[in-house]
């Protein structure tokens, strides 16, 4: 009853104190006919109260969302399969499910009628042109009635993830180098025979297999140290993507920031197609979650397009180098830049030593802004790449990534690669 | 501006039902509810179409009221100037029976008769002005509720006017229909909110489940509405009311306008107590007001001054009565009921002394007494008065001198237009008479004789009227048109004269000599003539239906032709029961003892007979609730349930214990210790029991918990049949039923111990949400 009264509605609250002032208004001048109005006035708001905040329902609710993963522009389904466990409720339900607006309209539902053991499935359909990570959910639950007069909020708690990815294009197959290179850990070392002191060993990183721990170096250092096996070789590849603020312009989905999130994953996902192991490296350093790992899946492509919807650009100025010092290869190198000025040079230097001859695709930030527009080769970041030993192409809003990528094929193929014969893993 | 066309359809319709059962309420205007009502629905459904139309066109909001108000003007002239285009000719006409019936409202008190002319153009115009108003709020704004304010004024219409409360009938309906109003709103709304789950989105919003509880709590509510004020106490603290009283409570009977209201209480309403007197001898001809002016289509007080003449203490000399008059003072003690609403207070035809306090003053010249102020009723007060009742000779009155000058000027003054007829007939019947008091008496005499009395007739006593009621054919009336004809008729004959309008004769009080009851039939109307030396003197011109006696000195030798036979001396002495041939009664007190007392032996009869009925009645009805619990179990979707709460019920019934919250399978077996065999011609009285007495009846009890324990924990239940079910239930009873003794059996069939039971609830088997796969989360609100 408390909770059906404090669920009053405007016109509940208004039909209550009209109904007073009637029923005092009737009793001091002493007039039944309104004193009728009033107890009617009265009555239906605390009856309706009374019926509403003392119904007792149960509803479960199971909400799936297929698939999980989605591209930009694509729609994923979610399903609810809604229960209802306890007694029939009195009044109607309106159910809405809280949808982040990009993803579309917040889709409702009304349930007038519901027995006991009532099931239902409802469907409806997201999509979103923008990518990001989505919470769907939760459900919000409100308890009305026919008149309008009471309204009780009810909500349930899970919510469920939907990531939409940024839009991919496919990518022409191009002459790579950067094949069996990468192998920090891979390379294969002869153990020192014989004494324990000679196991190479490395600190722990997350997703280390535990048995592969050496204890008694861990026990000398101080922290978990791992013992470097042999492993198979893998094709390795990073992707390394500036998301510095200040490197790109414009703002929302027509910005720089977001075409180049695009571009690295087209990247990223031809890279993957062709056997790659591809890990996403930004202005904060190594993406956990796409870290090379012994027995990743190079055909995988979620975790690095996942990784990709929800990079937000950083707030710094310079870039993280600690993946760079940890030493070993980068393997093939692929770089997606924006912007770059006179702090950023040491680091592309030592991302050349780290890497073999790698490949860069600078956006014209400018372009992205409106503000330039210059004849396309004239990208003046390109011309200082090359100088260093890049090979870098140039990109503006209209440009086909495809004839780029095949431009920057091109290039590689002029400077040759370091290794004899560029391997072409691709099926 | 809110404007959702396309769904206004049924809020429109329920709109217009809603005002056009509000209108229900002013039925208390007129006789006969049906020259509005049919009207106004045609009128409703005009604006609800011509709304419907606009709307749906999405015209603004200003243009659907005013194509609506449009709508409403084209009705009107329709209707009352009966073409479809208004021309010049019928908006005249339709103004014209607009101006008539505005007329009849100022001049007719309610309920307005079907001879008067119809007040119904306006009550329609009214009615559809409003039904503008609420259809613009509650459908093209879409806010209910605030419509609910025009209906209220459309229901309270008639309490504020008329002073009458609106019969709960009406409230029940018009209520209905406004909350009718909300509920398809807010299942508009909700229908736009979102879709229906059940996919019923198009046609309605709410379903049956839906319906049931609007219905259960629209019901409540008005029953509640109409249940509760008889029991809140109206404090009428009359706060607006000055001095005066202050309540215009129900069933009043008022006089504001002495001669209008005189029908309406005289016929239309109960027969309400009004005054009580106490007086030595039977109080008769009580007068409340005198009408001086008649301007051709009424009799009306005219102008007076009352001021300072504060009706306390001795009274002037009554105009024109000479001094030598012998006359008897007699004393009377008045008091007046709440239901009493009247500006003037009832005094004898002569006054030699009133105290009636100093709200209220006399009229120098016609000496009737009135409230000083506005607002001075005199309902639920009381006075005294010495009333002076001269005794008039026949001869003295015959040679009565002219009346001077300014007096006959004002009281015999007629409109020009007076139909000559009148005239004619008072000459007519007056021929040959010398002085003018025996033309009076021939005038009465002629009223008394050639007319006959009736209440169904038209009032009034305007110029067409009066000739009808005058002319051969016509000559039925009562008394208001009796006084009116035959003091207009003294006028042409040159005899001053007016109407007095008061109370007849009153009902002695059973069982209190000297006091006696004037109630509102006992209202009257008479004309008084003036006659030099005697001063006003009553006449009595309606038939001896009505009354039956005329004034002793009118009965005089000579006095013309023969007084009317009825009104002869056989009765002089006043009956206690008046009026035979009035088809009321007007004394309906003591009828009713006379019968309960003769069907005493009979009543008595009957009475224990019922009682006796009724005690059987109720001993019936454990068994027969018993009974329909178990119909009602095994109509439910769980049969394994049902039969588990039937054993549990028939353990109850059998006074076995039934251990509390243990499995199917213990019970089972606590359960199976009272079976027994069948009870039959060979039972013992305190038969044996055990499983071994029944085995069938316990193979049937673990058929009976094996399948509730399927229902309860297999997660897809096969059960048996619910016939099956039934006939193992039925060899369990049977095995309990034999292991009683046969008081206990009785007992068990007749008071069952269950039917007092809380738990007869058959348990639902619990609805279980199941997952697909291990990501899924089930998740719970309630």
């Amino acid at each position: 009853m408390r909770e059906g009264l404090l669920g009053l509605t405007g016109r509940g609250r208004a039909f209550l104190a009209a109904g007073v002032t009637a029923v005092v208004c009737a009793v001091v001048m002493g007039q039944p006919t309104l004193t009728r109005v009033g107890i009617l006035l009265v009555a239906l708001p605390l009856l309706t109260a009374f019926l509403v905040g003392r119904s007792r329902y149960r509803l479960a609710l199971v909400r799936t969302v297929t698939p999980q993963l989605v591209s930009a522009g694509q729609s994923a389904t979610v399903r609810l399969d809604l229960t209802n466990e306890g007694r029939t409720p009195t009044g109607l339900l309106l159910l809405e499910d809280q949808v982040p607006y990009v993803l579309g309209t917040r889709p409702r539902f009304v349930v007038d009628v519901m027995t006991l053991g009532w099931q239902r499935r409802m469907e409806y359909v997201v999509r979103s042109d923008v990518r990001g990570r989505f919470e769907i959910g939760p459900m919000t639950v409100r308890v009305s009635d026919p008149f309008g007069l009471v309204e009780l909020g009810r909500t349930f708690r899970t919510t469920v993830p939907l990531t939409v990815t940024p839009r991919t294009i496919q990518l022409p197959v191009v002459p790579l180098a950067g094949a069996w290179t990468g192998s920090g850990d891979n390379r294969p070392r002869a153990f020192a025979s014989g004494s324990a002191e000679d196991v190479t060993v490395r600190e722990y990183r997350h997703g280390d297999d535990l048995r592969r721990v050496h204890w008694r170096s861990s026990a000398r250092a101080g922290e978990l140290m791992v013992r470097r096996e042999e492993q198979p070789w893998q094709s390795r590849a990073t992707l390394f993507l500036d998301n510095r603020h200040d490197a790109h312009r414009g703002h929302g989905a027509g910005s720089s920031f977001e075409a180049a999130i695009s571009v690295a994953a087209s990247i990223a996902v031809h890279l993957s197609q062709r056997g790659f192991v591809v890990r996403l490296v930004t202005a904060d350093g190594e993406d956990p979650n796409t870290v090379w790992h012994d027995r990743a899946s190079s055909q995988n492509t979620a975790p690095l397009l996942e990784a990709l919807s929800v990079v937000q650009g950083a707030r710094r100025t310079h870039h993280d180098a600690t993946w760079l010092s940890e030493g070993g290869s980068t393997g093939l190198l692929v770089a997606v830049l924006g912007d770059l000025d006179a702090h950023d040079q040491p680091m592309l230097r030592r991302m050349l030593h780290h890497g073999s001859a790698p490949l860069a695709i600078v956006l014209d930030v400018d372009a992205w802004a409106g503000r330039t527009s210059r004849p396309t080769g004239a990208v003046p970041t390109v011309g200082l790449l090359s100088g260093m030993g890049w090979r870098a192409v140039g990109m503006r809003p209209g440009d086909s990534l495809p004839a780029l990528w095949q431009e920057l094929g091109r290039r590689a193929g002029s400077t040759g690669p370091r290794h004899a014969a560029p391997v072409d893993v691709a099926r | 501006m809110s404007r959702r066309t396309g769904q206004g359809r049924a809020l429109a319709a329920a709109a217009g039902l809603t005002t056009w059962l509000a209108l229900l309420s002013w039925s208390v205007f007129v006789v006969d509810p049906w020259t509005y009502l049919d009207v106004a629905l045609a009128g409703i459904a005009v604006i609800a179409g011509v709304g419907i139309a606009t709307r749906r066109l999405r015209l603004p909001v200003a243009v659907v009221v005013a194509a609506q108000l449009l709508g409403v003007m084209l009705f009107v002239n329709l209707m009352w100037g009966s073409t479809w285009w208004p021309s010049p000719a019928s908006v005249e006409q339709t103004a014209l029976a607009l101006r008539t019936a505005v007329e009849t409202s100022q001049q007719y008190m309610a309920p307005v008769g079907s001879a008067a002319p119809s007040v119904a153009p306006l009550m329609v115009s009214g009615a559809l002005l409003l039904h503008v108003l609420v259809d613009a709020l509650a459908v093209t704004l879409g806010r209910v509720p605030v419509s609910g304010l025009p209906l209220l004024v459309v229901y309270s219409l008639p309490v504020s006017i008329v002073q009458e409360p609106v019969s709960w009938v009406v409230f029940v309906l018009a209520a209905a229909g406004f909350l009718l109003m909300l509920v398809v709103q807010e299942s508009d709304r909700v229908r736009h909110w979102g879709r229906s789950v059940d996919g019923r989105t198009t046609d309605r919003g709410t379903g049956v489940a839906g319906m049931r509880h609007t219905l259960l709590v629209g019901s409540a509510a008005t029953a509640l509405a109409v249940a509760v004020p008889v029991v809140v106490p109206t404090l009428d603290l009359a706060v607006f009311a000055g001095a005066g009283p202050g309540s215009r409570g129900d069933g009043n009977v008022e006089l504001t306008n002495p001669m209008a209201d005189l029908q309406r209480d005289l016929l239309r309403g109960p027969d309400e107590p009004l005054l009580r007197v106490t007086a030595d001898q039977r109080p008769t001809y009580l007068r409340t007001a005198a009408l001086t002016s008649y301007n051709g289509n009424a009799w009306s007080p005219g102008n007076r001054e009352w001021e300072g003449n504060e009706a306390t203490g001795d009274f002037p000399p009554p105009t024109g009565l000479a001094p030598d008059v012998p006359r008897d003072h007699v004393r009377w003690e008045l008091s007046s009921t709440d239901k009493f609403d009247s500006e003037w207070l009832p005094t004898s035809l002569f006054v030699d002394r009133l105290d009636a306090g100093e709200d209220w003053a006399y009229d120098e010249e016609v000496l009737d007494v009135h409230g000083d102020e506005q607002d001075v009723r005199a309902d639920d007060m009381s006075w005294t008065l010495t009333a002076m009742q001269p005794r008039f000779e026949f001869e003295a009155l015959t040679s009565a001198p002219p009346a001077p000058f300014e007096l006959d000027e004002k009281y015999t003054a007629l409109p020009d237009d007076l139909d000559p007829l009148v005239r004619q007939l008072a000459e007519e019947v007056t021929v040959g008479l010398p002085s003018r008091y025996e033309r009076a008496v021939a005038l009465q005499s002629w009223f008394r004789r050639e007319f006959s009395y009736s209440t169904d007739v038209v009032p009034g006593a305007s110029g067409d009227l009066l000739v009808e009621f005058l002319r051969e054919g016509g000559r039925v009336g009562y008394c208001e048109q009796f006084a009116a004809a035959m003091a207009i008729m003294a006028r042409a004959l040159d005899i001053p004269s007016r109407v007095a309008v008061g109370f007849l004769s009153p009902d002695a009080v059973p069982g209190q000599p000297g006091e006696w009851v004037f109630s509102a039939w006992d209202l009257h109307a008479w004309p008084e003539l003036y006659f030099e030396g005697a001063g006003w003197v009553r006449f009595e011109p309606t038939p001896a239906a009505r009354a039956e006696e005329v004034p002793p000195y009118t009965q005089g030798d000579g006095a013309g032709p023969a007084p009317d036979p009825t009104a002869g001396p056989t009765t002089t002495l006043p009956e206690p029961q008046p009026g035979p041939t009035d088809t009321r009664t007007l004394d309906p007190g003591a009828a009713p003892g006379s019968d309960t007392g003769a069907g005493g032996g009979l009543t008595w009869l009957w009475w224990t007979g019922l009682a006796v009925a009724l005690v059987l009645a109720l001993l019936l009805v454990p068994g027969a609730v018993r009974r329909a619990r178990t119909a009602a179990r095994w109509h439910g979707d769980d049969p394994a349930e049902a039969a588990w709460a039937e054993l549990r019920d028939l353990a109850a019934d059998c006074g076995v214990r039934w251990p509390p919250g243990r499995s199917p399978r213990v019970t089972a077996a606590v359960l199976v210790k009272s079976f027994a065999a069948p009870a039959g011609r060979h039972t013992l009285p305190r038969p044996a029991t055990g499983r071994l007495e029944n085995v069938e009846a316990a193979t049937a009890l673990d058929r009976i918990v094996a399948a509730v324990e399927q229902s309860r924990y297999a997660g897809d239940p096969v059960l048996p049949d619910t016939a099956e079910l039934r006939e193992w239930v039925e060899l369990c009873a049977e095995a309990l039923r034999g292991g009683l003794t046969r008081q206990a059996r009785f007992r068990a069939a007749w008071l069952p111990a269950s039917v007092v039971s809380w738990r007869h609830v058959v348990l639902p088997r619990p609805t279980l949400t199941r997952v697909r796969s291990h990501q899924d989360v089930v998740d719970h609100v309630g």
